[in-house]
């Protein structure tokens, strides 16, 4: 059932990710690529961390399918930039949404038990850090900008071009809102994902590969 | 003849000092010459602090938002400061104009849009330099067209009707909107033209005044808070940086000093007049852009004292320059060391806007 739901959507993802490499996109062109890149890392770390690889197979897999996750979000997320009408905003979180469902559908095959739980917390921890970790950013200044960096939301934020820390819920239950930080830009966000979602593959290469290699020694 | 005018100059001579005293600022608004000169001497040691700070590209903390706040700090000084006194003032004015965007704001990043473009145009206005004039009123356009209104979807019923937000949003604040109104008073922006009725519904809405704010909330002590049905000191509390804000804001919109929304905000004024804190705010927080605010404020009020709620009578201005002067570092910066919030952090922020207040209280 669930995989008969997920199929279109992913083959909607797949359309998605072709329409972006074809079709010219007008203001956000330069954010998409890299966009692109590192929605695939953000969604793909969690993965990788929390997921027990078995075969080399399953690990090609999950990669496909993340970064066709990523794409998916990266083509709504440059739409809402683009037009930035509600209809618009609303289909790209649709498609957001989806592509999580996707990668959830992704795990439910591949990890061991209580791994959705693990990535789900890491998730929300990281996206909520503006509200529970203020009151240390208000401690140190400089924390600031480290706490707004941390939270995924920060990156769309930077992309869609939206100081979210300052709209109305944000800034009525977080004080980052009130303090000095700056988002970086896209490009470092793009590195610093990039950087830790390599590290993340070559821990779990090694992981995956050490027992098989032993196994065909013998 | 020439005996009798002596006669009638001498006869008068008391009624006209009388009217001379109502009607001078200098001599209404006069203060312990001793304090003015060491407040004089502290404007002075900021803006030297200042200086020294000041990094290659001629910005300070390389902000077009601070780097605004201090040149007016300078032009607007006692020194009378101009563009012809060097570097120091036209690589910070290079700075400013070299962060014009298309869309006329002024600024560096997307985020603050509003206060570094506003700012900016209060220190390029302050320049008095004609060449400045179509980048103000591209500025101004931009400004304006920040401005929440049917243009954005929301109808007159609306709460954030009328207001101005950071601009990277649709969430209008008493803080932007105030800083946005100073600016487009300076740019002597047409009284009559839209922009300041709407901007006064935006402004009735953030004051505890129930007579006049049709939001459920609303309170009757006459203060201001920080967005409609929101304070960030908890509630929908007033205190002295907003209301001081709020005062402003009515005064820009050209509403006359005896409005009784004037007249309220006035009586929270007098009813919490302290220096010690923001009142009605946590931990010493906003401490120093309150400080701002109230100067502006009670400038423009055009009172030379304040009578508080016990009756205690208070020149406000040496109030002011001698609590500034407790609070000045030896190397004559400012900072908020209770609370950083608001960037009270910064150095080269609150001692801009505390020589920019020190300028309100020195200026005759």
């Amino acid at each position: 059932m669930l995989r008969s739901l997920l199929a279109p959507t992913l083959v909607l993802c797949a359309a998605g990710l072709a329409a972006a490499l074809v079709l010219p996109l007008p203001q956000p062109a330069a954010v998409s690529l890299p966009a692109t890149i590192a929605l695939a890392a953000l969604l793909l770390m969690p993965a990788v961390v929390c997921a027990d690889f078995s075969t080399l197979d399953a690990l090609r897999q999950s990669a496909a399918w993340s970064f066709l996750a990523g794409a998916c979000a990266a083509l709504a997320v440059g739409a809402a930039v683009r037009d930035g009408g509600i209809i618009t905003a609303a289909v790209a979180t649709a498609l957001v949404v989806l592509a999580g469902a996707a990668l959830w559908w992704l795990l439910e095959r591949n990890a061991p038990p209580g791994v959705h739980w693990r990535f789900t917390t890491v998730l929300f921890l990281a996206s909520s850090a503006p509200l529970w970790a203020a009151p240390l950013a208000e401690l140190h200044a400089p924390l600031a900008t480290l706490v707004a960096c941390a939270s995924p939301l920060s990156l769309l934020g930077v992309l869609m071009d939206h100081d979210y820390l300052r709209t109305a819920f944000f800034y009525q239950h977080s004080a980052l809102g009130a303090l000095s930080y700056r988002y970086p830009s896209a490009g470092a966000f793009v590195v610093a994902y990039a950087v830790g979602g390599a590290a993340l593959w070559t821990i779990a290469l090694m992981k995956t590969m050490g027992p098989r290699n032993v196994t065909e020694n013998r | 003849m020439m005996r009798y005018l002596a006669r009638l100059t001498i006869a008068l001579a008391p009624v006209l000092a009388v009217v001379m005293a109502w009607a001078s600022p200098a001599i209404a608004q006069s203060m312990d010459e001793g304090l003015q000169s060491r407040a004089k001497r502290a404007v002075d040691a900021g803006l030297h602090y200042l200086r020294g700070e000041q990094a290659e590209n001629g910005s300070w903390s390389d902000s077009v938002g601070i780097t605004a706040l201090a040149t007016r700090a300078y032009l607007q000084s006692h020194r009378g400061y101009n563009e012809s006194d060097g570097a120091f003032i036209t690589r910070p004015i290079a700075f400013l104009l070299s962060h014009v965007n298309d869309d006329g704001s002024i600024s560096e990043t997307n985020q603050n849009r509003n206060y570094n473009t506003a700012v900016a145009i209060n220190a390029l206005k302050a320049t008095g330099n004609p060449e400045y004039d179509e980048i103000i009123a591209n500025a101004r356009q931009f400004l304006t067209g920040l401005q929440i209104d049917q243009g954005e979807g929301y109808e007159e019923e609306h709460a954030y009707y009328g207001g101005i937000g950071y601009g990277g949003d649709e969430r209008p604040d008493l803080s932007n909107q105030y800083i946005a109104l100073e600016a487009l008073r300076d740019t002597d922006l047409d009284p009559d033209d839209p922009v300041w009725e709407k901007a006064l519904q935006f402004v009735t809405r953030t004051q505890n005044r129930s007579e006049s704010n049709d939001q459920s909330w609303a309170g009757n002590d006459g203060g201001f808070t920080y967005m409609p049905g929101f304070s960030p000191h908890g509630g929908t509390g007033s205190y002295g940086s907003m209301t001081h804000a709020g005062l402003l804001s009515l005064l820009f919109a050209g509403v006359d000093r005896d409005d009784p929304r004037v007249q309220a905000a006035h009586g929270w004024i007098t009813q919490n007049y302290t220096l010690e804190e923001n009142p009605g705010a946590k931990h010493k927080q906003g401490l120093f852009y309150y400080y701002n605010a109230f100067a502006k404020s009670m400038y423009a009020f055009g009172e030379a004292t304040v009578t508080d709620g016990e009756g205690v009578k208070h020149n406000w201005r040496e109030d002011l320059a001698a609590m500034l002067l407790s609070r000045q570092e030896q190397e004559g910066s400012w900072v908020n060391e209770e609370s950083p919030r608001w960037w009270e952090g910064n150095r080269h922020l609150v001692t801009a806007w505390s020589v920019i207040a020190l300028n309100y209280v020195v200026r005759e």
